[in-house]
């Protein structure tokens, strides 16, 4: 199961960003506004975080593939960075609604 | 390479092994995995049949819902017509959406994994094949039922999204709605019972060294197809039932009056239904990645981007739901998420789009059928994803809602996206299935007359919905610019139907009892299901060692024909198939497969009857079948786990594997995990259910009852968890009495189960909450009756244990039976304890 969160470890903190950031919308919108500045600052917040996991992601599996010495075993790591850019270009493009308006 | 179990992979270079094989072997083979005589047909377990038979009946209901569709579109040919009454319309357009969604397009793709998947993986059969056999009957007979219910004036006609109010006592009297949530909560628990078989077998019964990087495309596609059901559809399964209390119980769940929301049901239906059209697309697509690198004779470009385009689009199709909902006054910077999220889905579309038409023009494409077929879908799903890029962006879905444009949009996505890819796996496949390929010059008939009347149809829906036609209207009034439209909407279904009536006619040719059946590879595939085959699957299991095993590794047929790889024989002498590790596909042991036996079909039957008889308010008649359902499970439970008469088997070249395996090396450890997930998911979005109905009225939230009862609740599910871990560990002891005392503990955990569950039920009752006063009440009694419903069947599973101690079958050498009870009874402390917490704490006193 460690080796499955690895491979599919972008794609994850992608969910978990996506979930997030409607989570804390929808309870803006319960507590204040869903636009409420303060909200939104945690949702930027929140999607900081998601970002700096996606790009962590995203390093260390070059890193890793980088030093492999058997070329049979990339392919977990190779899916991994593949996720983790995946993650890291979809979590700012879904940021921006909170960043420049909407 | 690293071993992933201890297996030492150098232990591959002994195949193919040389020399003759002993005389006998086949024989022995052949009579272990012998076809069913007469009427054993029914009972057949094999995928050989029911994957065919799963197919015919998808491909059944394919037929029938389209015929619905045709008299509908007569009905709409001119304005004002009165081909059809506006009920008798009302019911088909949900029955055939209904169907097409629920009863063609999932079990369709699910039922060719059933076919293919077997051969593809290089296994002898799914690993568990009863399964497979029970979710087909259920599905076909719930399926039939639902569809007749047509013609006695009693199917649904709220659309086959149901929303409430519509569908709400109120608006909706009477048992049609009903046939509708009873017959679609069980046929997807029959579409849950075939992904649980599908995940396992991909990661479990794969042909040794079938590595994830040379596991095929299209498995690929069928193991994140199947994760997506086990995850989406306890939302629909959820929503069903929650709308069935509120309509037979009173409930509210949805009614407003009372604290509920209308806007629930559309939160769990969406959750449901968006990645419902991925559930539908990928298999799809793997098809399509499987077939154009066949037709083009050439590798598929960018194999790793396409599984990662599969992966992306399996996750985020999860946050796009409420893109369904951008006219129910959502908050603005919510519907922005969504609408950035929606139009983000279309790239990993467009990495597979741009795989395909790259390996079309990187080899030499042939254009027979299913080439036809690949490149006629690839087009109308293009067509479709841009439309679909149109409706992401808000300002524009609040012109095109509920209008033909997104009837247009969604014929365009599904029919490029599934139907045309379905087609071109028929044509590709069949030969395989029935050693003789269909006719090429009807093939190529049936293409030119659906991809025509595909577009005759849908083309001018674009046009009729930006006129503001909307959907759901069974006619409409003249001089509004519509006539020439929908005229040519109705000859262009005219001309689909022409092609499925050709290809009715090719199958029919195609099965007839008589002539040659010795297709072969017709079309060069280079996956392992073009190997040889009998009703065992491949002679013997392959070692992988390319993406392409047929065309990177020769001599491969002749050698897995003769017998020179894995378990050429059946080194038990009964059915059986090699289990492997997950990540690199290494021998673990050796899995005895089920013989055919009447039980699955009979508890089938039974639960069928149960829904059915329960729809028509049948109460004490549907009691008794579902008690006989019961039963036939436990039967067919009972013969599960017994005992081996040799502890290691020779799988080839002098390897040796156990025969035994229990914990989380073992597929049924898997099954009843991916179950659990289910169950969980249920309990998940039962919990955001309850959560969501308070931020509607927070001020109506009375006070839990006090905490003194909550530590009660906790601590017996923390006992019953502990006990449960406790019966496994002392069951293997391996002491004379162990049996004893773990069969007793397992029930004292059960017992444990059931009394926290009765203490909290009790402490709310004290309050006089009740469940049909209020949201509150509704949401709460649902989380207790969900748990009430896992402390009966640990109930019956503390029974089950004490009577296979009983019968000697609860044995240290044995302890799988004892793993997955106390499996399943810490699953059901933790969730027990997670309600509780919820509904207690949150929002609190």
């Amino acid at each position: 199961m460690r080796r499955w969160a690895w491979m599919l470890g972008g794609l994850i903190v992608w969910t978990v960003h996506f979930m997030g950031v409607y989570a804390i919308a929808s309870l803006a919108d319960v507590v204040s506004r869903a636009d409420d500045p303060a909200w939104r600052m945690a949702g930027l917040a929140f999607s900081a975080v998601c970002l700096l996991a996606a790009v962590a992601i995203t390093a260390w599996a070059a890193r890793r593939l980088r030093r492999r010495t058997d070329p049979s075993t990339g392919f977990g790591d190779q899916l991994s960075l593949l996720g983790g850019g995946v993650a890291t270009v979809a979590i700012v493009w879904q940021t921006l609604p909170t960043v420049i308006g909407y | 390479m690293n071993s992933e179990t201890g297996f030492d992979p150098a232990l591959y270079d002994r195949f193919p092994t040389a020399g003759e094989r002993p005389a006998g072997e086949l024989e022995d083979l052949e009579k272990a995995w012998c076809g069913p005589r007469g009427w054993e047909w029914i009972t057949a377990i094999n995928n050989n049949f029911v994957g065919v038979y799963y197919v015919g009946a998808a491909m059944l209901f394919f037929v029938l819902a389209g015929t619905l569709a045709v008299l509908m579109r007569t009905q709409l040919a001119v304005p004002m017509n009165g081909f059809l009454p506006q009920e008798t319309y009302n019911q088909f357009f949900t029955v055939h959406g209904t169907m097409m969604m629920f009863l063609f397009a999932v079990p369709a793709v699910e039922a060719l994994g059933v076919l293919l998947l077997p051969q593809m993986l290089g296994a002898r059969d799914l690993p568990f094949p009863r399964l497979s056999a029970y979710a087909f009957w259920a599905y076909l007979i719930g399926g039939l039922a639902f569809f007749a219910s047509l013609f006695f004036g009693l199917a649904p006609d709220g659309g086959w999204f149901m929303y409430p109010p519509l569908t709400s006592v109120a608006w909706s009297p009477g048992i049609n709605a009903d046939f509708w949530l009873l017959g679609i909560g069980f046929i997807e628990i029959s579409a849950i019972a075939g992904a649980i078989e599908i995940i396992v077998g991909v990661l479990r019964t794969r042909a040794p060294g079938m590595t994830l990087d040379k596991l095929p495309v299209f498995a690929w596609a069928m193991l994140i197809f199947a994760g997506m059901i086990i995850v989406a559809f306890p939302s629909i399964i959820l929503s069903t039932l929650l709308l069935e209390v509120e309509r037979a119980l009173g409930w509210p769940f949805f009614d407003p009056l009372k604290g509920g929301d209308p806007l629930l049901w559309q939160h769990l239906f969406w959750f449901f239904g968006h990645p419902e059209v991925y559930i539908i697309f990928l298999p799809a697509a793997g098809a399509m990645s499987t077939i154009i690198p066949a037709m083009a004779r050439t590798p598929l470009v960018g194999h790793r981007l396409v599984v990662l385009a599969m992966l992306a689009t399996g996750f985020i199709s999860f946050g796009v739901w409420a893109h369904h909902m951008f006219t129910t006054g959502m908050p603005t910077i919510s519907t922005s998420f969504f609408s950035a999220a929606s139009m983000a889905v279309s790239v990993p579309a467009g990495v597979q789009v741009f795989a395909w038409i790259a390996t079309v023009a990187a080899g030499r494409m042939r254009f027979s059928t299913p080439g036809l077929f690949v490149l006629g879908g690839l087009t109308i799903f293009v067509m479709g994803g841009l439309t679909g890029v149109m409706v992401a962006m808000v300002p524009f879905d609040w012109q095109a809602h509920d209008s033909y444009f997104v009837v247009a949009h969604l014929h365009y996505v599904l029919i490029g996206g599934m139907v045309f890819p379905m087609f071109a796996a028929i044509y590709y496949w069949l030969p395989m299935t029935s050693s003789r390929p269909l006719s090429e010059r009807l093939g190529k008939g049936v293409f030119w007359l659906m991809f025509a009347g595909m577009h005759l149809t849908f083309l001018p829906m674009h046009l009729t919905g930006l006129m503001g036609m909307p959907r759901r209207v069974y006619t409409w009034l003249p001089d509004r610019g519509w006539e020439w439209p929908n005229l040519i909407s109705t000859v262009g279904a005219f001309v689909f139907a022409a092609a499925v009536l050709l290809w009715i006619i090719d199958m029919a040719r195609n099965f007839r009892p008589f002539g040659g059946r010795d297709a072969g590879n017709v079309f060069d595939g280079p996956g392992l299901e073009w190997l040889p085959t009998g009703l065992y699957s491949v002679r013997s299991i392959p070692v992988v060692r390319s993406l392409y095993p047929l065309w990177d590794q020769k001599g491969l047929a002749r050698d897995v024909e003769a017998g020179r790889y894995f378990l050429p024989n059946t080194a038990t002498g009964e059915r059986e198939t090699i289990v492997t590790s997950t990540l690199n596909a290494e021998p673990q042991y050796l899995q005895r497969m089920p013989k055919p036996s009447a039980w699955h079909v009979w508890a089938a039957v039974f639960t069928a009857a149960f829904f059915l008889l329960l729809t028509v308010k049948a109460y004490w008649p549907s009691v008794v079948c579902g008690v006989l359902g019961l039963y036939c499970i436990l039967q067919w439970c009972w013969f599960l786990d017994r005992p081996m008469a040799m502890k290691t088997a020779d799988i080839g070249a002098g390897i040796t594997v156990p025969t035994y395996a229990s914990g989380p090396s073992s597929h049924g450890w898997w099954a009843v995990v991916i179950t659990l997930v289910v169950a969980g998911m249920v309990a998940a979005l039962m919990g955001f259910s309850y959560v969501f109905l308070w931020s509607r009225n927070p001020a109506d939230w009375a006070p839990p009852p006090g905490l003194s009862s909550m530590a009660w609740v906790v601590a017996g599910n923390a006992a019953a968890a502990g006990l449960a871990w406790l019966a496994c560990r002392s069951l293997r002891l391996a002491r004379p009495r162990s049996g004893a005392v773990a069969a007793l503990m397992m029930a004292a955990a059960a017992a444990l189960i059931v009394g926290a569950w009765a203490g909290d039920l009790d402490a709310w009752l004290a309050t006089g909450l009740r469940p049909e006063v209020d949201a509150q009440g509704s949401t709460v009694y649902a989380l207790l009756a969900w748990q009430g419903f896992f402390a009966a069947v640990v109930a019956l599973m503390g029974l089950y244990a004490v009577l296979r101690w009983l019968a000697g079958h609860l044995v240290a050498e044995r302890p799988s039976t004892c793993d997955l009870i106390a499996l399943f009874i810490v699953y059901s402390a933790g969730q027990g304890t997670s309600a509780t917490l919820l509904t207690r704490l949150f929002p609190g006193g």
